[in-house]
């Protein structure tokens, strides 16, 4: 082949631009710690990097869902705890009251403890966290539990409803426990059986009354009622466990995505410089070429 | 037989090495310039003396009467001419789609945080953060301006996708200047050069600017262009002359229905068929590519829109409302946005499925839901955005290789010419000494001649 002069120069002017393109690439590559630059840079690892990167923004989500949930559950936890001792100690009363042997005054004493215990449940029953109504139903806004004075003791003005959250793709788990249900208003867990501050109050006024075998009726309501708390409590425990469960699950998950990510869409450092110092050799060895090509010619020799 | 033939011959030879050394010259002197084509003086005997038929056989035979140019010829190969300018033209055609697709995937695919995948996420968690959070106003503001966030981005986007038609549109407008210029200019190359070569001239110049004009053409719209005997070429686009002879045809930039803009033949307003060059790369990526990527952000809008409505309008607001649509119904991706209840007032932000229960979240739960549901022939929105992005990489990626296929054989082709028409500067010197000696010796033969006819002349004169 003919060999021109523009052509040595020519093709050395495009070896050094091709050398110094790909330097610029790599070192893009090293100082941005990412593989691709643009999702033209590798389509099919750009578009699962993109799915990957939805998948954590879920996976976060669903993770912040969990603690909120764990949070409103441990509320739900602790009140029923505290509905339970309330109803222990008015068990214990009513076992006190039941003693037919009883001054008028011990049982009017007796009667106002049961009357603080009822006020102590109602408390309970409109408890508020962060500024809602736990046990409202979904009718969070609304204060749930009012005396009436009359016959129910104690008005709900919730409702049936009961908060979900998602945890994870369509997974979904209740977090709240319904006033109508804890309390059984109107019946709503237990038709059989009072609500518990109609249950409180008759034994309240059977205590007052001396109406023994009232109260050993009660006493026999509260069992029912402490029960139907505890076996609450239980479920609310089983929740709380399976959220934390949740949890672990969704960290690992975030983990191992969060990995895949790194390795779909992060250079590979070591050799990243590997490759630099390969390309920077090459680079040197082009201009040092260059350099010399341009000293040969004919007209060093002519005088 | 004169006596001064001898020094006629000194002559010739002083002469035709003198151009030859003039061509050496022009060579060295345009080593860089491109697109010239380095030539070489053509030496030939000269007329032998006596010519046939005359007296030859009283004179022994004839005479050579020393050298002449026969021509400055320039170094010329039809056939790699004609492959360049086909791979000059693949190759524009791809590096200017290749550069319009890179513009159009940084609209529609940046890898910052903010492209609509990661919009869309948002999205859906600030649902999601709603259903957990039913009571807050702040949780119904954050998916009103998440929604907003949205939906100005879905628009920038289209509205984005569209400047980058109307750049290229921009972009032909200029080209069709240059097109007329250089069309123009062979034209009056044409005719200057069949002028020369009628007087039998070797307009090798005019041939390396026409040859240029040529290249140049062939870049920018696509041509097919060969020579006639006559030394004219003749050069179309889609197979409709552009230059035939020292007639040329102008195209003219004319705005389509579409309001694009279109290249057309001045003479009678037909489109014209581009197949190749930058312009056609151009008109490719516009045509199909831009709209086929707006096509799809109209399917995944109405899509978002439709199915986000369609739950919303069942749920309760915090104030009440029922029957609210999210997004303004039937908007597509260029004008989507909220509907004017929810621009007006947060709290008409629907998130509980009944009325009057402000702890319920299960509407916003539902919205979020939609995410993982697979709307558009299959697929979720997520999916589809994703979907959109891989088409756009893909298109760009498979222009850049195309490119470096290209750009490989241009690389071969320019090589290819270089080694043919590009001076070589040893070469020359070489060259150049050899004329140089040459013309050393022709003045030597004359200062011989000069010596005889002195000896001739004044060695016999009488005392």
């Amino acid at each position: 082949m003919r060999v021109s002069t523009p052509m040595i120069m020519g093709n050395l002017a495009q070896r050094i631009a091709d050398n110094a393109e790909r330097l610029y690439r790599l070192q893009q590559q090293i100082s941005s710690g990412k593989r691709i630059q643009a999702p033209s840079d590798d389509p099919v690892g750009a578009s699962r990097a993109a799915q990957m990167r939805s998948s954590l923004a879920q996976l976060a989500q669903y993770a912040a869902n969990v603690d909120l949930g764990s949070q409103k559950l441990k509320t739900v936890d602790g009140l029923l705890g505290d509905l339970a001792t309330t109803l222990r100690s008015a068990r214990d009363l009513a076992l006190q009251g039941a003693n037919g042997a009883l001054a008028e005054d011990s049982r009017s004493g007796l009667a106002s403890v049961v009357d603080d215990l009822i006020r102590q449940v109602t408390a309970i029953a409109n408890s508020e966290s962060g500024g809602y109504y736990v046990f409202a139903g979904l009718k969070t806004l609304t204060t749930p539990f009012a005396s009436t004075g009359g016959t129910p003791p104690v008005s709900y003005a919730g409702d049936s409803g009961t908060q979900n959250i998602e945890v994870g793709r369509n997974a979904t788990i209740v977090v709240s426990v319904s006033g109508d249900q804890v309390f059984n208003m109107n019946g709503a867990a237990d038709p059989a059986l009072d609500d518990v501050f109609t249950t409180l109050t008759k034994l309240r006024d059977e205590i007052l009354a001396g109406d023994n075998a009232g109260v050993s009726q009660r006493i026999t309501d509260l069992d029912a009622q402490l029960g139907r708390a505890l076996v609450l409590r239980a479920d609310v425990g089983g929740k709380l466990q399976q959220l934390d469960l949740c949890a672990t699950q969704l960290q690992n998950v975030q983990l191992s995505v969060q990995d895949a990510l790194s390795k779909t869409e992060d250079v590979d450092l070591a050799q990243a410089a590997v490759d630099l110092q390969a390309q920077q050799n090459l680079y040197q060895a082009t201009a040092a070429v260059a350099a010399q090509v341009s000293q040969w010619t004919l007209l060093n020799y002519l005088t | 037989m004169s006596t001064f033939f001898g020094i006629n011959i000194a002559l010739s030879s002083l002469l035709a090495q003198q151009r030859a050394l003039d061509t050496v010259g022009n060579n060295v002197a345009n080593v860089n310039t491109p697109g010239y084509r380095r030539q070489e003086a053509v030496l030939t005997p000269g007329p032998v003396y006596p010519p046939a038929g005359a007296n030859g056989l009283l004179m022994g035979g004839q005479w050579g009467s020393g050298v002449e140019v026969q021509m400055i010829r320039r170094a010329q190969d039809a056939y790699l001419d004609l492959h360049a300018r086909t791979v000059h033209q693949e190759a524009a055609q791809w590096q200017s789609a290749q550069t319009a697709l890179a513009e159009v995937e940084g609209i529609i695919a940046p890898t910052s945080d903010s492209n609509l995948g990661a919009l869309l996420d948002r999205f859906w968690n600030a649902w999601q953060d709603l259903s957990a959070h039913p009571e807050e106003l702040s949780a119904r503001v954050n998916v009103r301006q998440q929604g907003i966030t949205l939906c100005a981005a879905v628009r920038q986007t289209v509205a984005q996708l569209r400047e980058s038609q109307a750049g290229i549109d921009l972009t032909l407008t200029g080209k069709v200047e240059e097109i007329n210029r250089l069309a123009a200019d062979t034209a009056s190359l044409n005719r200057q050069i069949a002028a020369a070569q009628a007087e039998g001239r070797q307009p090798n110049d005019l041939l390396d600017q026409r040859d240029q004009a040529l290249s140049q053409l062939a870049d920018l719209v696509g041509i097919t262009a060969f020579a006639t005997d006559r030394g004219d070429v003749i050069a179309s686009i889609g197979g409709r002359p552009l230059i035939q002879g020292s007639a040329w045809y102008g195209v003219t930039a004319a705005t389509r229905p579409d309001g694009h803009i279109e290249l057309r033949w001045q003479e009678d307003g037909a489109a014209v068929n581009v197949q190749g060059g930058e312009v056609f790369g151009l008109t490719q990526v516009r045509d199909s590519a831009i709209p086929g990527y707006l096509a799809q952000l109209d399917t995944l809008a109405a899509n978002l829109v439709a199915a986000v409505n369609a739950v919303h309008q069942t749920g309760y607001g915090m104030d009440g409302s029922t029957g609210n649509d999210f997004f303004a119904p039937g908007t597509t991706a260029a004008n989507i946005d909220l509907s004017a209840a929810v621009l007006a007032d947060a709290r008409a932000v629907a998130a509980a499925s009944t009325a009057d229960a402000p702890g319920d979240g299960s509407l916003a739960l539902a919205i979020a839901q939609v995410r993982d549901q697979a709307l558009i022939g299959g697929i979720t929105l997520n999916d589809a955005f994703r979907s959109l992005m891989g088409d756009v990489a893909n298109a760009t990626r498979s222009a850049a290789d195309t490119v470096a296929a290209k750009q490989l054989s241009l690389q071969q082709v320019t090589t290819q010419q270089q080694s043919l028409y590009g001076v070589s500067l040893d070469e020359e010197m070489t060259n150049m000494i050899a004329y140089q000696h040459a013309y050393d010796a022709a003045a030597r033969l004359m200062a011989t001649m000069n010596d005889m006819l002195d000896t001739l002349i004044n060695k016999t004169a009488s005392p």
